[in-house]
């Protein structure tokens, strides 16, 4: 019971934390417009490039960017402890850990979908790309699923963060890989042997090859083994993620650099 | 002569102070390295040199963009959070002089914002507000 609450109540204050500083002069401008520009920075590239149809950089685009909400919020979760000087407080209570850092991962996974979609839809509103009504429902677990295994990844952030002072240029690295890497602006098939063979194990590049079949028209069945591959790489990031932060946080202990960085 | 020596100062110091910092430095160029292999892999596929080179070039201007704007946009702001912007509105000369020219390195991508507020650097536990700053 008291992890159940530490979970839920814990997850939620810590991201209403967040928003003391995330307002909507900043969340609208981060997370809604900029994610609108991006797909049509991309798309007129795509255009003049003459590679792929609007359609390609919409879907790629949208998921894709569910990697700012998940990295940056994920990398909150002990940049923002810190700066506020209440990650000691939180480590040294006896609160178990794994409710303790899953709880604060759930509404990311939300806001990350939130983004995405909102993205999705209105990236296919400017550049008139047609969305089958009968495949949202799809799209829609889809999108959760890209933005819980970006959560996976967003916890490794999230981990580093308390060994690093830089965490939010780590974030941004990330999300530059993500772009390339992913398959959301570059046709897997285009890139080097060697970062398809990356593709393959990183969040996003099985959700938006999903997506992007659903679009097209494929029925759920069709794309159930990309969303699987999908949720086991998230869960190994995340529990990969989690054991980091367990091995920082006893490292910190151990030699008392919880507050050096 | 004296508003000559404090604009080279502050631009030093500036830079100094910016060139310090991996948000402002490391990204800077790093950044446009991003965009510019994105660029780079669809315009290859393309088939159109010409557009190649359009394209890698587009990547350097878009560094050169938001480094600039983004510096000398927060340039007053990162005087705040180091609680110096007291000291630099009350010396006798014209204040703006010595922030102003901050062009240093420093990108500015989708969500800024988020980014600039999450870096740690500059405002961990001493970046208290201070009487003339709004925080």
């Amino acid at each position: 019971m008291t992890s159940a609450r530490i979970f839920a109540v814990g997850g939620l204050m810590s991201y209403r934390a967040l928003f003391y500083w995330l307002t909507p002069m900043i969340y609208i401008p981060s997370l809604v417009v900029a994610p609108v520009f991006q797909i049509l920075l991309m798309a007129y590239i795509g255009r003049s490039a003459g590679l792929a149809s609007d359609e390609f950089y919409v879907v790629g685009n949208a998921i894709q960017y569910a990697a700012i909400p998940c990295l940056f919020a994920m990398m909150q979760l002990v940049g923002g402890e810190k700066f506020q000087n209440t990650l000691g407080a939180i480590l040294v209570s006896p609160a178990p850990r794994l409710p303790l850092f899953f709880g604060r991962a759930v509404p990311v996974v939300l806001n990350g979908a939130f983004v995405s979609a909102f993205s999705l839809v209105v990236g296919s509103l400017i550049l008139d790309v047609e969305i089958p009504t009968g495949a949202i429902p799809s799209l829609a677990l889809v999108i959760l699923v890209a933005a819980f295994s970006c959560t996976g990844l967003g916890l490794i952030n999230a981990a580093l963060a308390l060994r690093i002072r830089e965490s939010a240029v780590l974030s941004n690295v990330f999300f530059g890989f993500l772009l390339i890497f992913t398959g959301a602006n570059i046709p897997l098939d285009d890139l080097p042997e060697w970062m398809q063979t990356v593709s393959d194990v990183i969040p996003f590049t099985h959700s938006i090859e999903a997506a992007r079949k659903l679009v097209d028209g494929a029925p759920t069945s069709a794309v159930i083994g990309l969303v699987g591959i999908e949720l086991v790489i998230g869960a190994v990031y995340a529990v990969a993620g989690y054991l980091l932060l367990r091995f920082f946080e006893n490292q910190g202990r151990r030699h008392a650099t919880l507050d050096r960085t | 002569m004296k508003t000559l020596r404090l604009l080279w100062m502050g631009w030093l110091f500036q830079f100094k102070q910016l060139s310090r910092s991996a948000f402002d430095s490391f990204l800077a160029v790093l950044w446009p390295l991003f965009f510019g292999t994105v660029a780079f892999f669809m315009f290859q596929q393309g088939g159109d040199p010409e557009a190649l080179v359009y394209a890698g070039l587009g990547a350097a201007v878009m560094g050169i963009w938001t480094a600039t704007s983004m510096a000398a946009g927060t340039a007053l702001h990162r005087e705040r959070w180091l609680g110096t912007l007291e000291l630099l509105v009350a010396t006798p000369p014209i204040s703006h002089w010595s922030s102003s020219p901050s062009a240093s390195p420093r990108r500015r991508s989708a969500s800024t914002a988020w980014r600039r507020r999450s870096s740690g650097a500059g405002w961990s536990s001493g970046s208290t507000c201070r009487s003339i700053s709004r925080c």
